[in-house]
């Protein structure tokens, strides 16, 4: 047993609550049955009072509590055991007493018969040092024509309300830590129950590392809170699986990229230098690692903006760019390229367009998708970037006449080192990161990049990015 | 000793062949997996070195269907990715080695002589009476005196060594030591046997290389 755990905290707090509803339940108990019974006391007594109060009107000047008390048992159909009678006259003076109190008589307090004076019945507790238990006592003013005339003093013992009360206070002392221990137990057990599903999810948890990250959780209940926690977990593992698994591959990927330079370069001037070259042979073996060196930072360069993309805008410097004259800037960059090829580029930008971004970032995302379209466009072939916006964005689409896209590999074109043509692309200069740049510019930018191709007829890249407001 | 390279990437291509031609391989090219399999069921390669990611067909659909079709030249496998289930695949599916690149030239060059070895001597010099071959060292001696060859020499003594006593027709020696675009039907070959008879022969009163009138030639005593 761990105090810290769960189970104990909720087993501590289910006896703690239990305890506290057992105190006042028996305290609630035992003053309402106290009340109760002095109450019944009270009316019986008032009753009695009453009787010997009309009894006493019919045997003035010959008060005789025998008969008296015949009169009671009449009247009121019990005999009524321990019982004492006294009556007094309106002074106070002790008159006639029951047998019982011959020796004893009832005291008479001064706010008891100032209130009789008043005309008015009180009740009091009589403790007396002699006797076991309190004497209850009501004094009843008898009143004739508008004045007291005597006072009759009732007293019972309450001997038969304190035993009842004392045994009922006896079995909440006993019955209240029982039934708490019960309870506790209870709770224990209840506890560890409800419990246990997590115990198993810690268990199968703690089974599962970066290496098995295919295992679930069984689940028992999908609809109670252990099971939803669960559930929320194996989609948690999911979630943790699925990027595993693209940082595996990624970095299987970006090791396999590098791997190809660094072949070529160490194995070209390992085979230099198995014999004497001629300074041409050494040039050509320095130019050609030199070329792969620069393949390498190339993409070192891009897996880093990759990654620092991953992060979201942070690496955004935003400001107000004027879309239109930004392409125009980029149509003129290529011109000459275009031209080299043979390839007829044409930028159509009547309108002007602002939207809010960074400059350095979508200069790049424009030359990249206008590059490429060079790229892959045969000589004689057609390149054209237009420009248009509607209430809410900025669209750019770039349409070349080129060698084109099938539609099974449009969507991956996107993703990190993926190459229709791995030769080929290679061959360009390409790194396999350009489009996978240019969808992450647009993603933060919060627009959207969109392919349509057909194979040997072409490709359109559409870009559409928010206005700014 | 004739190789068949297939391999994509152009500038690896290049290196290998350069530097196997330099130890006296002929070796031939291929940049894709289709074009590479056709060569390889058409020629009598001794050794093939396959990249496993290629164009057209993977590295290993090639090497599945040589093997199926009883095609046991030995294949080296090259491959950017390491890892042992790779090795295992490649092995498994009929290859005899693997390399992992980045790799060091001079272990590619061990390797292919390794794999050459195997089948027959398992020593790596090779002996024939008194002349004796260390491919390691590139050194050819004949009862202790240093023979210098020329490259092309040296692999048409490399191929006689390894076949003595078979009569070796002018087909079999242009398939084994020239690359695929030399044109047997010139007396090249001739020129080259008598090239190398004049260095091992001549100086000796036992003579190794015979002519079979018609045929072509032997190495016997």
């Amino acid at each position: 047993m761990v105090r810290s755990s769960i189970r104990f905290k909720l087993t501590i707090w289910y006896a703690t609550a239990m305890g506290l509803v057992l105190l006042v339940f028996s305290a609630i108990l035992y003053v309402t049955m106290t009340r109760a019974l002095y109450a019944e006391m009270d009316a019986k007594i008032k009753t009695m009072a009453e009787v010997t109060a009309s009894s006493s009107n019919k045997l003035v000047g010959h008060f005789d509590l025998i008969q008296l008390e015949s009169i009671l048992e009449e009247k009121l159909g019990f005999r009524t055991p321990g019982k004492f009678i006294q009556i007094l006259d309106n002074t106070g003076s002790v008159g006639q007493t029951s047998a019982n109190l011959q020796s004893h008589p009832l005291p008479i307090t001064f706010s008891a018969l100032k209130k009789a004076s008043n005309k008015e019945i009180s009740f009091e507790t009589l403790y007396d040092k002699g006797s076991r238990y309190p004497v209850r006592m009501v004094t009843y003013p008898v009143v004739e024509n508008n004045e007291v005339v005597s006072i009759i003093q009732i007293g019972t013992s309450l001997q038969a309300i304190q035993e009842t009360l004392d045994k009922l206070l006896l079995i909440l002392l006993l019955g209240v830590p029982a039934s708490l221990t019960m309870a506790s137990f209870g709770g224990w057990f209840m506890a560890k129950k409800s419990l246990n599903p997590v115990k198993d999810i810690t268990t199968a948890a703690r089974m599962i590392t970066a290496r098995n990250l295919d295992q679930r959780i069984a689940v028992a209940n999908p609809d109670d809170e252990v099971g939803m926690l669960a559930e929320t977990f194996n989609e948690m593992i999911a979630r943790l699986n699925n990027s595993f698994r693209r940082i595996n591959q990624f970095s299987s990927d970006v090791s396999h990229e590098l791997k190809t330079p660094l072949t070529i370069i160490r194995g070209e001037m390992e085979v230099a230098l198995r014999s004497h070259r001629t300074a041409e042979e050494y040039q050509e073996v320095i130019a050609s690692g030199l070329e792969e060196v620069e393949r390498m930072s190339i993409m070192v360069e891009e897996l880093l903006l990759l990654s620092k993309a991953d992060d979201g805008a942070s690496m955004l410097n935003l400001s107000i760019i004027p879309l239109h004259s930004l392409l125009d800037t980029i149509y003129n960059n290529v011109l000459a390229l275009a031209r080299g090829k043979r390839i007829d580029i044409t930028l159509q930008n009547n309108e002007e367009v602002y939207v809010n971004g960074d400059e350095m970032r979508l200069r790049q995302l424009f030359l990249n998708l206008v590059d490429n379209a060079i790229k892959y466009t045969p000589p004689m072939g057609k390149v054209a970037i237009v420009v248009t916006q509607n209430k809410e964005y900025a669209h750019v689409s770039v349409t070349d006449t080129g060698i084109g896209i099938a539609k099974e590999d449009q969507e991956k074109i996107f993703e990190r080192f993926y190459r229709v043509d791995k030769s080929r692309s290679r061959e360009i200069g390409g790194t396999g990161l350009g489009l996978a740049i240019c969808k992450k510019i647009i993603a933060v930018h919060h627009g959207h990049i969109t392919v349509e191709s057909e194979i040997g007829k072409g490709s359109t890249f559409s870009v559409d990015l928010p206005l700014k407001h | 000793m004739r190789i068949l390279v297939v391999e994509d990437e152009k500038k690896v291509a290049s290196f290998l062949k350069m530097g196997l031609e330099e130890e006296s391989y002929a070796v031939d090219v291929s940049y894709d997996g289709e074009e590479g399999r056709i060569l390889a069921e058409t020629n009598p390669y001794d050794l093939i070195i396959l990249d496993i990611m290629l164009p057209k067909k993977s590295g290993l659909s090639v090497l599945r269907e040589l093997r199926e079709k009883r095609i046991n030249t030995p294949i080296l496998l090259l491959t950017a990715r390491g890892t042992v289930e790779d090795k295992v695949t490649g092995l498994n599916a009929g290859a005899d080695d693997y390399l992992a690149k980045p790799f060091m030239f001079s272990e590619l060059l061990a390797r292919v002589r390794s794999l050459l070895r195997r089948g027959g001597e398992k020593s790596p010099v090779l002996k024939f009476a008194d002349l004796t071959m260390d491919p390691v060292a590139r050194k050819v001696t004949r009862s202790g005196v240093d023979i210098m060859l020329t490259s092309k020499e040296y692999s048409l003594l490399d191929y006689f060594l390894r076949r003595p006593n078979q009569v070796l027709t002018r087909t079999m020696i242009s398939e084994h030591v020239w690359e695929s675009d030399f044109d047997a039907v010139t007396n090249v070959i001739d020129v080259y046997v008598k090239h190398l008879r004049n260095k091992i022969d001549k100086e000796f009163e036992k003579k190794l290389i015979h002519t079979v009138w018609g045929v072509g030639y032997i190495l016997k005593e």
